[in-house]
């Protein structure tokens, strides 16, 4: 790898700054050994942004764990902006007040924040809760009162077992009655308490092909206000994308087709654990680098042997990716998320099974078949 | 704020037909005519984009023999006005290709304090203002400039210092590119301008 083709240092850094939760979600990816960290005190996180600073990251994701459950919360956002950062805060919304408000109008914490995501799973709380228990009226409170006071709000639909024939009532309530301009879907993915409770919460082709023509039917209604990066809405982009290539040979040029190439976070992002544990990507838990305490990112960034290797993933022709070497789809393919590939097969240098379009186009054929 | 050491231009959409008495301003957007004294209309003669305003002042004083403090004062004042019916406009440094008056040549910028820098090896950097989430690429001469606006040099003493670490810098352009380059960062809000002591 070239070295002039990695920047100096991330962009951005995805940060879990507690393993603390007021809540207990069915999919939760922060469970078993990850609660059992312990959160890095004040200090170290105001250390470690000064690093940052000095590193010129541009920007923080603030995630949990649940952010606000930190009592030192805004002395943390308070050393970001010192250090010439904006910041994006994952929250599920519940604790959320006026005085949390308040707080968030101080000095430059709302100039330089670029949004606050809520998650939002149900319409109602009666599907809402089965995922996230206990937490709709709290997080539409909380979801209400940001908008009322024009925070940049984001809202993130996880869908799931629970909530995929509400998906419409979802987007009319957050589109219509809320009034937010967009929100985003994902998919409850088999990771932390969601590989626990893969059965009851994780779609199966057949309800991920029916995910996907809701989503293209309410994209029709709603154009442009739904949007996602991953789950049945992205897939659906992507699958088609492999269908109209194979047809018409033209290859899409939103990403290489044929080689490892789906993520490129490792060139411009890197997380961060509540313990200071770095890792490539919050979704590779188990691909510990070091820690802010006593390693340099700088010299993690450029030097990691898993960094480089993560990297070089893009140089794998998908033809040689173990189980994809006769996959009729695999000259289309780019393996998808390394995350989950690492999670359920134990190798970042797989396809990710979980999107493997062959796989869904044999399994919706046999669920098909036995429906009729 | 009108500052003696600026130096004004005419709107290329005004019309000015002088008589013995004064003079009338034909402002071409909104069809007005504008009716100006023998004073004004000899301030307005001088608005060439060469003289400032304290030279302005000067003549004036000279002209009519009063304390150059009134002139300067009156001068001003019509300035202010001028600018503000965008009858006239400070000069761009550019379009005096390069020439700097003694005031500029001394001129210091300071970074903006809240600018993060991402330097890229051999490339040179990136600016990021957090506070307006603005980027600005900067190539290796954009960085060293930037570097150095630490509200110590002055804009001369910039130039030199990139004249010798740069060989292939055309010493014909670097003036106007780095004025340019200052305007620019000003304008963006990336530098501002030491105030004089």
């Amino acid at each position: 790898m070239n070295k002039g083709t990695i920047l100096s240092s991330p962009k951005q850094i995805d940060i879990a700054i507690t393993g603390r939760c007021n809540l207990r979600c069915e999919y939760c990816f922060y469970a078993d050994e990850m609660v059992a960290r312990t959160d890095l005190p004040t200090q170290k996180w105001l250390n470690f942004f000064e690093e940052l600073g000095k590193l010129g990251v541009m920007r923080v994701c603030l995630t949990g764990g649940e952010v606000f459950t930190r009592s030192d919360f805004f002395t943390l956002l308070d050393g970001i902006i010192a250090n010439r950062m904006r910041y994006q805060i994952l929250s599920n919304g519940t604790l959320i007040t006026e005085n949390i408000l308040s707080q968030l109008s101080i000095g430059k914490r709302r100039l330089r924040m670029d949004s606050i995501q809520i998650s939002i799973d149900g319409s109602c709380a009666s599907i809402h809760d089965k995922s996230r228990p206990n937490s709709f009226d709290r997080a539409v409170q909380g979801l209400s009162l940001l908008k009322k006071a024009g925070y940049p709000v984001a809202v993130r639909v996880t869908i799931n077992r629970y909530n995929l024939h509400d998906l419409e009532n979802i987007a009319r309530f957050l589109l219509e009655d809320m009034g937010l301009p967009s929100f985003s879907t994902n998919e409850a993915m088999p990771i932390g308490s969601g590989c626990q409770n893969a059965a009851s919460m994780s779609l199966t082709s057949t309800e991920r092909f029916q995910a996907m023509q809701t989503l293209d039917h309410l994209l029709k209604r709603y154009p442009g206000r739904l949007t996602a990066q991953a789950g049945p809405q992205a897939k659906c982009k992507a699958y088609q994308e492999m269908e109209d290539a194979r047809e018409t040979g033209i290859k899409t040029t939103r990403w290489e087709m044929g080689f490892l190439t789906a993520c490129g976070c490792v060139f411009s992002t890197m997380a961060v654990y509540h313990d200071g544990s770095i890792v490539p990507c919050h979704m590779l838990p188990g691909v510990v680098l070091g820690n802010i305490c006593h390693d340099s990112l700088k010299e993690i960034w450029h030097t990691h042997p898993q960094m480089k290797a993560l990297r070089e993933r893009r140089s794998i022709p998908m033809h040689k990716v173990q189980g994809c070497q006769t996959c009729e789809w695999n000259e289309y393919c780019n393996g998808s998320c390394p995350g989950l590939a690492h999670q359920l097969t134990g190798d970042f240098n797989r396809a990710n099974p979980t999107d493997c379009y062959r796989k869904f186009l044999l399994e919706k054929e046999s669920n098909d078949a036995l429906r009729s | 704020m009108i500052h003696e050491d600026q130096i004004f231009v005419l709107s290329s959409h005004i019309a000015v037909e002088s008589f013995s008495d004064g003079a009338l301003l034909f402002m071409a957007e909104n069809r007005q005519l504008l009716e100006f004294n023998l004073t004004a209309d000899r301030i307005l003669s001088y608005t060439d984009g060469h003289h400032s305003v304290q030279e302005i002042a000067s003549i004036i004083a000279n002209m009519y023999d009063i304390p150059l403090r009134e002139a300067l004062q009156d001068t001003m004042i019509l300035y202010e006005e001028l600018h503000r019916q965008k009858i006239v406009f400070p000069e761009n440094p550019l379009n005096k290709k390069g020439i700097m008056t003694q005031v500029e040549r001394n001129e210091r910028y300071m970074r903006n304090p809240d600018v993060g820098l991402r330097e890229e090896d051999e490339d040179g950097g990136l600016l990021f203002n957090p506070d307006t989430n603005q980027v600005k690429v900067l190539n290796p001469t954009g960085l060293f400039v930037w570097k150095h606006c630490d509200s110590h040099h002055g804009i001369e003493s910039i130039i030199l210092k990139l004249q010798e670490a740069f060989d292939d810098v055309p010493e014909k352009e670097v003036r106007a590119d780095v004025l340019s380059f200052l305007e620019e960062m000003e304008k963006s809000g990336f530098l501002g301008k030491v105030l004089h002591e």
